[in-house]
């Protein structure tokens, strides 16, 4: 297939101009969660790593990861996985026919993003609340 | 379209549904297990962090996790890549490094893990 040539012509205005919806800000999230997480994926690997690499290395991860970037970064790593999870049982129901009707969308959506606060919020806090 | 293409891509195309599905539905209690772990086992001191991965059922647990993120995170990149880059050449160079990058990491991964398991 020859390669499209990107011609320059005039676009009408979309991204900004279209009123966010739950159905399209969820859906982008979703991407972006996925892509946010691969990294996570990356520091994953870098801990194991670490490890093999003996203690001192093992000790300078796990120094990182206790910095306010590590903890920034893990946070936001926290939110981005609950959402992909949750956000992605919705797609399989989805891909198994269930829950397309307008009204099941929505309320499958808020439902992810309530869940997506809650765990994170659980993971990050019940700890310092005795749980 | 040209018939040709589109029955090549056809099974393909498919193929990759299917496995992103198939990981995805894997990964539900795989990577909530993984994420519970390392909520417990970050914090750990050095020794207790290796005895910990070093047990059998620990490190093939994290092993099979690895393998199944790091083929679901490949199709959803490629995915991706497809979605918004057009140019032939830059596509497919880029499809390339991102699935050498994601199995380097693997074989990574692996590797430190039987170093973990051959501290102990």
């Amino acid at each position: 297939m020859a390669p499209e040539k990107v011609a320059n012509r005039p676009l009408s205005p979309h991204l900004f101009i279209y009123k966010p919806q739950l159905t399209s800000v969820l859906s982008i999230l979703h991407r972006m969660t996925g892509m946010f997480i691969s990294l996570g994926l990356v520091g994953v690997v870098v801990l194991f790593a670490g490890a093999a690499m003996g203690e001192e290395a093992f000790q300078y991860v796990q120094y990182f990861l206790t910095s306010w970037l590590g903890i920034l970064l893990l946070f936001a790593m926290t939110l981005s996985y609950f959402y992909h999870l949750l956000n992605g049982i919705r797609h399989l129901c989805w891909d198994m026919g269930k829950g397309f009707e307008l009204s099941a969308v929505y309320m499958t959506g808020w439902i992810v993003v309530f869940g997506t606060v809650v765990f994170t919020c659980v993971v990050w806090f019940l700890p310092e609340w005795g749980g | 379209m040209n018939k040709k293409i589109t029955r090549n891509l056809g099974p393909a195309a498919s193929k990759h549904w299917l496995w992103q599905r198939i990981t995805a539905f894997v990964l539900i209690p795989l990577s909530l297990w993984f994420f519970v772990s390392l909520f417990f086992h970050g914090q750990d001191s050095y020794q207790d962090f290796i005895s910990w991965s070093s047990t059998t059922l620990v490190a093939l647990g994290l092993l099979l996790f690895l393998i199944v993120a790091v083929a679901h995170t490949q199709m959803g990149l490629q995915e991706i890549i497809e979605d918004y880059i057009h140019g032939s050449r830059l596509k497919k160079g880029l499809l390339l490094m991102v699935k050498i990058s994601l199995w380097g990491l693997l074989v990574l991964a692996a590797v430190s893990l039987i170093r973990i398991a051959l501290t102990q």
